[in-house]
Formats: C-alpha cells, structure tokens, sequence
C-alpha cells in the first residue's frame, strides 16, 4: 500500500467520521421537537401530580400522631361501662383493619335518654384515649316529653395495630 | 489533464517554471503572497525548497493535444468513450502512452450538424516522456510537473493579453534562436500547438496558413490574425515579417518575452485554471509528489478528524444533556407516584399518573377517620342546633340528624318560624336550605325540613 493511498484511507475514513457525526447532528435535531414535546408532558403531568403529592403527604402528616401512639384500649368494656350500664342501650360495635391502624365503628341506640345525660356521655367518651370520636347523632323527640327521646350516636376510635 | 480548474502541484507553496527551450534554460519563481500571485527570475537549480514545485514541459512535437468528438450528449457517457476515440486517433497504441482529457464540453456545429460533446487529449509515448525526464535528469533537473508547452503558451497568453469581443484567430510564438514553437486557437479556445526548427520557416508558414484557415472558420477573416510575440527578440526578425505579410493582423509581444514560458510553466503549476495537464503522472508521478500529496490529504484529515471530534463532543453533550433532562424530569414524576400511590407503579407517563390519582381517592376514602380525629366535637354542634331550637318558639322539632357533612332538621312550624330557626343556626356554618311545607300563608302551621352540607373536609 502505497503512502498516497493511506492517506488516501485516512482522508476517507475522517470524511466518514465527519459524515457520521454530521448525521447524528442531523438525528439530533430532528428528535429535538419530540423530545421537548415528551418533556413538556413530563412537566404538565408534573404539575398536575404535585397537588397529590401534597395531599398525600397532608395524609401522611395526619396519621403520623397515630402511627407513633402505644397501647391498644378496650373498646368493649369502655362502651359497655359507658352506655349500656344499667340504661339498656343498644350497642353494637364493628372493627375494621387496616395495614397498620384499625378502626371501630361504634353505633349506641337508646329508646329512651335525656339529652342532658346523653351530653355528658358523649363527652366522657370524646374524652377517652384514644377518644371514641361522635361522627353522627340522630335525635328524635319522644311524643309529650321535653328534653328527652330517642337517640342513635355513632362512635369511630383509631387504634394502631394492623 | 486536470478536471475542472485544479492547479497542477496542489500542495506547493511555490511553482519553479523551467524554459529548456532557451540556452541556457531560464527559469521563473511563482509564489503567493497576500492572495496576489507573484513570479520572479531565478536559476533552475533554486528550486531546493521541500515545498517548491518545479514544472517542465513536453515540446509538442513529443506530445500531441488533439480535440476529440463525440455524438453524444452525456458528458459522463463521453468521458467513457474518449480513449476508444484518443485510441482511433493515435498512430500508435493507446497502452504505451501517458493520457489526460479536459472535461467534455457540448459543442454545437456550426453547419448545423447534430450536436456533440468535445474534449482536449493530451498524450505522449512513455518512451517519450521517459527520454524527456532523462533530458531533464542530465541537465540536473528532476520536475515534479511535466506540462504541455503549446498548452502553456496558450492559457499564459490568454492570461497576459485577454481576447477582446469578437477576436479572430489567434497565434502565440515563442521563437528561439533554432526552434519556433506555437500556439494556435480563436476565441480563447485552443485549437492546435506546433514546433518548427527555424531552418524550416517555409514549412511552418504553411502550417500556420492551414492552421489559422482551419480555425477562422466563420469566426473572422485571416486577416485579422492576432499575433502574440514572445520568446528571443533578436530571433523574432527572422520570421515575424514573413509571417505577418503571409497572415496580416494584429501583433502584440507580452513583457519579459524571454521568460514567458518558464512564467507559464510556473503559474500554471501553482494556479488554477483551464487546460491543466501533468503528463508525469501514473508510474512517472514524482515521489515527492505523492509525498506532498499524501501531506496534503493527511492535512485535510487532520482538519475532517478535528472538526468530526468537535461535531461528536458536542453532538454527545447535547444528547446526554437531553437524556439527563428528561430522565431526570421521568425520575422525579415516578418518585412522585410512588410516593402518591404508595408502591412502585410500573405503569408511565399518563397511566401512572391515573393509578396515582385512584390510589390517592381510595387512601383518602380508607383514611377519612382521621380527618374526623382532628375536627372539633360534633357535640358542640349539636348543642349549637338545640340552643337554636329551644329559642325558637313555637316551632316544633321532631327529629335531628347532626353529622360532620351534613345536618337536617324536620319539624312543624309557620315558614316564618322555620326561615327564623334557619337563619339562626347558619353561625353553625352550614350550606342550609328550608322546605317550608305547603302552607297556604305565612302563618300557617306546616311541616318544614332544614337541611345543611358542609362539604368536604380535606
């Protein structure tokens, strides 16, 4: 092989290089406007997934108190110490779990109650720990009387524990 | 010969023209200076320099320049077939001898003949050419550029002295104390190139007259021959009365006459232009030649290379950078996710963004307790509505129903009652609405239903 003809190859080869890079340039450009459409995307979905992640984490900082508390309580014997004592109130409690935390849904159904002992059960029951929390009440008046009736309260108590 | 306008020593910074036809051989520098070419007398043997390209020439009658035609209007298709025609046109076998073509050019005839393509053959026998290196070896000269003198003659002249609009034939001398060597064409296109010893001036007037006919053609009269004087002054007066009286014309004589083929010699090996030949190419191609030439194509390789390795760092900047950018944007929206729907999602792009938003619907559904959990006690709002009640005489209630979202009272009373009791209990922050019964006037004792919403507590 003759010097001319290496040079030759040399030329022809760093022509092939230049060509090469040329078209990878080329390649580059024309993906350019689909990349930054795939970026835009990514962006838009960024911002439309950045509320959630603050409600998730609203979420998080919510159950993070419960997650750290100890102790599980008796829920049984505290409703039962609480409202069916001696006043024949219907109590049925119901307990769901879940991954890490359980929660009972207490329902007490009294025939006949004065608001006014109904009031303060309801707070010793608020008051326990962890509280037993009145989500919904239902009152309906008894034909004649004042100040008592039928009552219906729903409890709910997070406890830890799976 | 040299297609399109390439110089014949590329890769010189200089060009040394040498005249052998003087006694003793005269020679001329070429070089570049400023984008200006410039020349100057010098000695054969000066042309040491690495980079200096020295040029000679093949007399005419040792090399033949002949136009070839063919009926055909494909120049790559003529290209083919000119050495068939150069072949046909030689008077001994095309294989034994050095051949360059100009680039075929459409030629139309003048008597109305089908059109054609034309090239310039330039040829000499190896042995010929090898005999001349020899010469020129012996004389201590070893050229890189072995040119065709006729052909020097003719583009120098056309360089020296433009034709003007219209010009008729004409022909350039360089005439030396025992030889004559010319060059004849018209309208600046070459037409033929002889040598004549000056003991035979009879024979070269009559070759210039047949010559000079035979390119005048339609173009203009032989009178107006344009006559182009250089070489020997001394020796002009042998021959120019005579040739002047036998084709009458124009005469003009180019400066430094003495050197004007050594000029051409030179600047034709260092310039561009038409009608470039070297006919030491092949196996007389001059070793620095290739050497030069090889530097030269290592040179462009080198700036090719150089700019490819600019190209290609760039080029991988700018697609790492694009990658990163969106593989980074990728990464922080899949974090985003996972941390929204609690586990790796192995969907992408929209789709995972949905699962997101599901999973989210459903913690919040699953983990509405502990929203409850932080609110104030329903107990206060209960006392809040019976406050309201126990106020408000006389409507009756008959039933309550108190809830974090939602409230709704049923009782009797006149609407104007109801609406008081209702807008006593909106401090509660209820969204209330009254159905005030169907009462026939405002003080009419119906049924009514207070219901409020509360939305919902994030």
């Amino acid at each position: 092989m003759t010097r001319k003809t290496n040079a030759v190859y040399v030329f022809i080869g760093a022509l092939v290089v230049l060509v090469a890079s040329l078209a990878w340039s080329l390649t580059l450009l024309a993906h350019e406007p689909g990349r930054r459409q795939a970026l835009r995307q990514t962006e838009a979905r960024m911002m439309r997934l950045e509320p959630l992640m603050r409600m998730a984490r609203t979420l998080d900082a919510r159950r993070a108190p419960f997650n750290e508390a100890s102790g599980v309580a008796d829920t049984v014997a505290q409703v039962d110490a609480l409202f069916t004592a001696g006043n024949g109130a219907e109590v049925r409690i119901e307990t769901v779990g879940h991954e890490g935390w359980r929660l009972h849904r207490v329902s007490v159904t009294y025939v006949s109650v004065e608001y006014e002992v109904l009031a303060a059960r309801i707070r010793r029951a608020e008051a326990l720990r962890p509280p037993l929390k009145l989500v919904e009440c239902v009152l309906e008046a008894a034909p004649g009387k004042t100040g008592a009736g039928r009552a219906g309260l729903r409890f709910e108590r997070i406890e830890p524990g799976a | 010969m040299s297609k399109g306008m390439e110089c014949l020593a590329p890769w010189a910074g200089e060009a040394c023209g040498v005249d052998t036809t003087a006694t003793p051989p005269v020679a001329v520098r070429a070089w570049h200076r400023r984008g200006h070419l410039r020349y100057a007398p010098a000695t054969p043997e000066a042309a040491v320099s690495p980079d200096t390209a020295v040029a000679c020439g093949m007399v005419p009658g040792a090399a033949m320049a002949v136009w070839l035609t063919a009926p055909l209007v494909s120049p790559s298709k003529t290209v083919r077939v000119l050495p068939t025609l150069l072949d046909m046109a030689l008077p001994f076998p095309l294989e034994e001898c050095i051949s360059t073509f100009s680039p075929p050019e459409c030629r139309l005839p003048e008597d109305g003949g089908e059109p054609g393509m034309t090239a310039l053959a330039v040829a000499a026998r190896k042995q010929d050419v090898e005999r001349r290196l020899a010469e020129l070896a012996a004389a201590g000269m070893d050229p890189h550029v072995l040119d065709h003198e006729g052909l020097a003659l003719w583009t120098q002249a056309l360089r020296e002295l433009p034709p003007e609009p219209g010009e008729g034939p004409r022909v350039v001398m360089m005439v030396r104390p025992t030889s004559v060597l010319t060059a004849v064409g018209a309208g600046g296109r070459f037409h033929s190139a002889h040598r004549s010893a000056m003991a035979d001036i009879a024979g070269l007037e009559r070759t210039l007259r047949i010559q000079v006919h035979a390119v005048a053609g339609a173009h203009a009269l032989p009178e107006m021959v344009k006559w182009i004087w250089a070489g020997d002054p001394d020796a002009w007066a042998a021959v120019r009365p005579r040739l002047e009286a036998a084709l009458p014309g124009v005469s003009s004589s180019v400066e430094a006459p003495d050197l004007f083929l050594a000029r051409a010699l030179a600047i034709r090996a260092l310039t561009r232009g038409p009608l470039r030949c070297n006919l030491r190419t092949g196996t007389f191609t001059h070793p620095q030649s290739v050497r030069q030439t090889a530097h030269v194509l290592y040179r462009r390789a080198a700036v090719l290379g150089g700019l490819a390795g600019v190209l290609l760092v760039i080029n991988a900047f700018c697609a790492y950078s694009a990658t990163r950018q969106l593989r980074r944007a990728e990464t922080w929206f899949m974090g985003g996710v996972r941390q929204v729907a609690g586990y790796a999602v192995p969907a992408r792009g929209e789709n995972a963004l949905l699962i997101a938003e599901r999973e989210l619907a459903a913690r919040m559904t699953a983990e509405s307790p502990f929203a409850t959990a932080y609110r104030a006690s329903l107990l206060d709002t209960l006392n809040g509505i019976l406050t309201a009640v126990a106020t408000s005489e006389p409507p009756h209630v008959h039933s309550l129903r108190v809830g974090f979202d939602r409230i709704a009272i049923r009782g009797v009373a006149s609407r104007t009652d109801a609406a008081t009791l209702m807008h006593r209990l909106a401090p509660l922050g209820y969204a209330l609405s009254l159905d005030p019964g169907t009462g026939t006037t405002a003080d009419e004792t119906v049924p009514f239903v207070i219901e409020g919403n509360a939305g919902r507590w994030p």
